[in-house]
């Protein structure tokens, strides 16, 4: 039987642990349900508007021009009157005004008239897409005009022409995201492609067909159609299974954010254990007062898990709640990410996974503690500086045991990858087992050690202190602080090394797309000197005769061998080049006769193990061309330097299409100047700036950072919960040690030191361990994932372990407030009151 | 020079509500050496005596002189050094730190002093009631004897003028209760210090120089 106001009391008695756990809860849930519902919402906007996102019912993409077989079957479809279509064009361009300073790297879309067949290009003017775009004219993003500090009437050179922009583009439905353009968007009239004179001699365009079925239902078969005329380089994909580029990103980053809410999840559920056994400890007496009189231990277990009942409930409505309230400001976080309006949504569904997941984590890291109240007998009363004796070392394993399957099962469910959630779940395991045995290393060490210093002894003798969820604190601690500093180190090491350590000589002006008859005039123009790249664009058939499955490649973690490659020749190596096998560049074989000889660089045997001897045979533009590898390289990867997998003889493919390319080290002040000039002399070649590249790229990555970090911070919340809730939970020890301080002669400030030095000591050893641990992770990210050496950062590795730090000494000295106030007065008369 | 002199103590506990006089308007003194045992049942206000008489508490009025000098109005930490050094506590419930040694319990005062022969000395205390064996071990560890024996080591380690014993025996068997006892007596005499306990044992009181008597917060002299 329930009774219901000794339910009441138990919590109304112990408002803090109570309220503690409450928040755990709370704090594991938000942040997955905030996640989940802004994914929700966002995958279901993409679905309602996918043939808006696509523009089309069917698209047809190449980075080459479109083979004649598919565009014989586009054009017989069309004559059917079975599609209509609209031919559109991408690729990057620099920009310069008619009159006026300035260049820009702008990213142009020519369209046909009729784009796009769903959705509306909106712009700012409000008049209609399709009468604003006529020959001659521009729709420009704002961003634009604010750069080169121009306005609407203005002229702009775009490649050969010289086009009026005409309006401002607010959105566009085929390309919401903006977020990894370099570039600024313009569009361009399909009249006016050839006046512009560019795709013809550009490496990097991206080639589309959007497709309108006459009838929906034509819509698959048509398809089935279109891909069975597609060449190699072709894809085709309808709106319903294209999954656009968009979706795959925040799949791709929702589940990245996903896995920090599971890490936030596992923590707030060590907060759960820690607060439940801190809440539960201060029942002791109550407990072992109710078995004297005769109470069993399942009645009291009832009354207990209703308790644990009823803070679950607590803690996901405040979960749940804060859960929506998360999402209201998700958008604003994603702001310009996000393609579709997003509004919050609250489902029954959505509603029960959060009660499930309340009361499920309740129950899972709530058992134990409530099992242990088994080990309360009624002796307890005569003896409280007795500890309670531990109940059963099985059931600990039972419980891990539990939190392991149930941390796997959430992962899983919640990601939608049950590989993955178990992999996570053993990976989160193990390394909190690494965590636990190390601190309990250090902790025995600190406890054998003969410490003079007074209150540094009764500093570590505190973490020391019966009932301290010290371990719990600082594993969690460690942890979230791990995953924070790796993060952050990973993000310092990538702007170190593309901007700190960007060597003073090292290009900082790329230019693209140089054809081999403008290079000597271009030479003139550059006036300086510099290492021209020759670039052919082909993708690999075959590996010794065995045809490349596209599919497979594509499925690979990291690069893979379907894509397009730069292939290049020469006949020696570049500076940062040496040879690891083979000799020297092309030694003279007898396979030669039969293929063509061929150097790799090594990096390409991580995506396949190639070996000297292995043959690849090369599409190069429809031509096949039989390599053999006669040598295999490396680079050392000190500076930004352009590097090529596959290195070529002059002679082997000196014949093939290929653009050139260069890059030159120019001084701030002058690199505008010569933009400019070689823009105007050479319309068609693309110049990239490093420098402001680098700015983009730095934004991405501060705007991936801050998002990251934001969910982290719940993390490093829950940490301080446990804190506060095992500081809360020793407060007798703690103000009991403080008032023998002063009755003994001991000024204040010495338990204000002691204290102090218990919560560095605590932060300390946490951040001290976590910093180790995401160096090493950093360490393998950069140079095993990212492939650029790792920097060892002294100062920022001082702040990862000072802030930590400072954050457990100010959370701890406030929670500490009242035990320094605490009068021994006061404190004796309760005493000899008990 | 007496060891204490309480003048007119008064204390009053307002809860706001309702007033109580637990203290009224005491006054005694305590000689050098003197053996004064403070007598009376339940509830009348012995320990909040020994509270103000040590510093501890605050009088609502009235002053306390203790070994010459006026601790009325000192502040917490200007009565520190005097709690350390001059007088040593035992509790009824013992107040031993549960996470230091008993070795390192007793050291405690003479290092907040700075003593650099702190364990030295301890060592010999403990040796000196018997427990030099049980150093090493912590309270938990400890019958309820050997924490206050534990206890009175701590309180003397610093040769305080003054001792004061807030029913020292009151958590002990009649047997550990007389031993611990005849400890604290026989120490109190090597060490030429003023002892002040409060207690309703009889067999305290009879080994006492002096019994005062408190009744309802007043003084009535055995």
């Amino acid at each position: 039987m329930l009774h219901r106001r000794f339910i009441i009391r138990q919590i109304t008695r112990s408002p803090v642990q109570a309220l503690l756990v409450v928040l755990c809860v709370g704090l594991a849930l938000i942040t997955l349900v905030a996640l989940d519902g802004f994914g929700h919402s966002v995958r279901s906007a993409l679905r309602q508007d996918a043939k808006q996102l696509h523009a089309a019912d069917i698209l047809v993409r190449s980075n080459t021009f479109f083979s004649p077989a598919i565009e014989k079957t586009i054009q017989e479809l069309k004559q059917a009157r079975r599609i209509s279509t609209v031919r559109t064009y991408e690729f990057y361009s620099v920009v310069r005004p008619m009159s006026g300073e300035g260049s820009l790297l702008a990213q142009l879309k020519v369209v046909q008239p009729g784009y796009p067949f769903y959705g509306q290009v909106r712009l700012k003017s409000g008049r209609s897409f399709a009468d604003v775009l006529q020959t001659g004219r521009i729709l420009v993003d704002p961003v634009l005009l604010d750069r080169l500090n121009l306005r609407r009437g203005d002229r702009l050179h775009v490649g050969d022409a010289v086009l009026t922009i005409a309006d401002e583009i607010l959105v566009e439905p085929d390309r919401p995201v903006t977020f990894f353009a370099f570039g600024p968007r313009i569009f361009v009239a399909g009249e006016d492609l050839d006046a512009l004179n560019l795709v013809d001699r550009r490496s990097r365009v991206r080639h589309r067909y959007l497709v309108k079925a006459h009838a929906d239902t034509e819509i698959d078969p048509l398809a089935e159609v279109l891909r069975a005329a597609a060449g190699e380089q072709e894809r085709v994909y309808t709106y319903k299974n294209a999954r656009p580029r968009i979706q795959r990103y925040f799949d791709n980053f929702l589940v990245y954010l996903g896995v920090v809410a599971l890490f936030t999840l596992l923590l707030g559920g060590i907060g759960i254990q820690a607060g439940m056994s801190a809440f539960l400890r201060e029942k002791t007496d109550t407990i072992a007062i109710m078995k004297t009189l005769g109470a069993t231990s399942s009645t009291i277990l009832r009354q207990y898990l209703f308790v644990g009942a009823v803070l679950a409930l607590g803690g996901t409505i405040i979960g749940f709640g804060g859960g929506i309230g998360l999402q209201f400001w998700l958008p604003r976080m994603f702001r310009g990410l996000v393609p579709v309006a997003i509004s919050p949504q609250i489902t029954v569904p959505g509603v029960l996974q959060a009660l499930v997941l309340g009361f499920g984590l309740t129950a899972v890291f709530g058992g134990l503690p409530l099992y242990r109240l088994k080990g309360v007998t009624p002796a307890g009363i005569f003896r409280r500086d007795r500890p309670t004796a531990r109940t059963g070392r099985w059931a600990a394993v039972v419980s891990l045991g539990t939190i392991f399957i149930g941390f796997a099962v959430i992962a899983a469910w919640h990601l939608g990858r049950f590989k993955f959630g178990v992999v996570m779940a053993a990976g989160v395991l193990i390394a909190a087992v690494i965590v636990v045995l190390l601190l309990k290393g250090i902790m025995a060490g600190l406890g054998a050690r003969r410490i003079r210093n007074l209150p540094v002894r009764q500093a570590v003798r505190g973490l020391m202190r019966p009932g301290n969820a010290t371990v719990s604190i600082a594993v969690t601690l460690c942890l979230a602080c791990t995953a924070v500093s790796t993060i952050f180190l990973v993000e310092r090491n990538l702007n170190r090394f593309f901007t700190t350590s960007f060597p003073a000589d090292a290009p900082n002006l790329f230019f693209l797309d140089i054809q081999p008859d403008q290079l000597e005039q271009f030479k003139k123009a550059l006036q300086r000197p510099a290492q021209y790249y020759p670039i052919v664009r082909a993708r690999i058939a075959s590996v010794n005769g065995r045809p490349i499955d596209p599919a497979a490649e594509r499925r690979r973690m990291g690069d893979n061998l379907a894509r397009t490659f730069n292939l290049t020749y020469r006949a020696s190596l570049l500076p940062n080049e040496s040879i690891v096998q083979g000799g020297q560049l092309f030694p003279k074989s007898p396979a030669k006769a039969k293929a063509v000889p061929m150097s790799l660089l090594d990096e390409v045997q991580a995506i396949r193990p190639l070996e000297i001897g292995d043959h690849l045979t090369f599409n190069i533009q429809g031509v096949p061309v039989r390599t053999v590898i006669t040598s295999i390289r490396t680079r050392s990867r000190q500076a930004l330097q352009p590097f090529f997998y596959f290195v070529f003889q002059p002679d082997d493919l000196k014949a093939a299409p290929h653009t050139i390319f260069t890059g030159v080290r120019v001084p701030p002040d002058q690199r505008g100047k010569l933009q400019r000039r070689i823009v105007a002399q050479f319309p068609n070649i693309s110049v990239i700036d490093v420098g402001a590249t680098l700015k983009t790229l730095s934004g991405i990555m501060a705007k991936f950072s801050r998002i990251i970090l934001f969910f982290m911070a719940f993390s490093l919340l829950a940490g301080f919960l446990i804190l506060i809730s095992s500081i809360w939970a020793t407060r007798f020890a703690r103000i009991r040690e403080t008032v023998y301080y002063k009755i003994l002669g001991a000024r204040s400030g010495f338990a204000l030191k002691v204290l102090t030095l218990e919560n560095v000591f605590l932060g300390g050893i946490s951040s001290g361990m976590a910093v180790v641990i995401a160096h090493l992770a950093a360490w393998l990210i950069c140079t095993e994932i990212f492939g650029f050496p790792y920097i060892f950062l002294w100062v920022e590795t001082l702040m990862m372990w000072g802030v930590p730090v400072f954050m457990v000494m100010a959370v701890g000295g406030w929670a500490c407030r009242p035990v320094l106030k605490q009068k021994p007065s006061t404190f004796l008369r309760s005493q000899s009151a008990m | 020079m007496n060891a204490l002199e309480a003048h007119q103590l008064t204390k009053v506990y307002d809860n706001g509500r309702q007033r109580l006089r637990v203290l009224d308007n005491l006054s005694f003194t305590v000689a050098r050496d003197e053996f004064l045992v403070i007598a009376g049942d339940s509830g009348s206000g012995k320990t909040t005596l020994l509270s103000l008489l040590s510093g501890i508490d605050k009088p609502t009025s009235g002053r306390i002189v203790l070994l010459g000098r006026d601790i009325t109005e000192l502040s917490e930490d200007e009565l520190a050094p005097m709690r350390n050094t001059a007088i040593g506590f035992v509790f009824q419930s013992f107040h031993l730190v549960p996470s230091l040694t008993a070795l390192e319990n007793v050291m405690l005062p003479a290092e907040l002093k700075g003593d650099a022969d702190a364990d030295e000395r301890a060592a010999r205390l403990l040796q000196r009631v018997g427990l030099a064996e049980r150093g090493a071990h912590f309270p938990g560890q400890l019958s309820g004897g050997e924490k206050q024996r534990v206890a009175i080591c701590r309180a003397l380690i610093n040769y305080p003028r003054i001792i004061f014993a807030d029913e020292p025996t009151g958590n002990l068997d009649t047997g550990a209760g007389e031993r611990v006892l005849n400890l604290l007596v026989e120490l109190k005499r090597e060490h030429n210090a003023a002892l002040v306990c409060v207690t309703h044992s009889h067999g305290i009181a009879a080994r006492a120089d002096r019994v005062l008597r408190l009744v309802n917060g007043r003084l009535a002299e055995e």
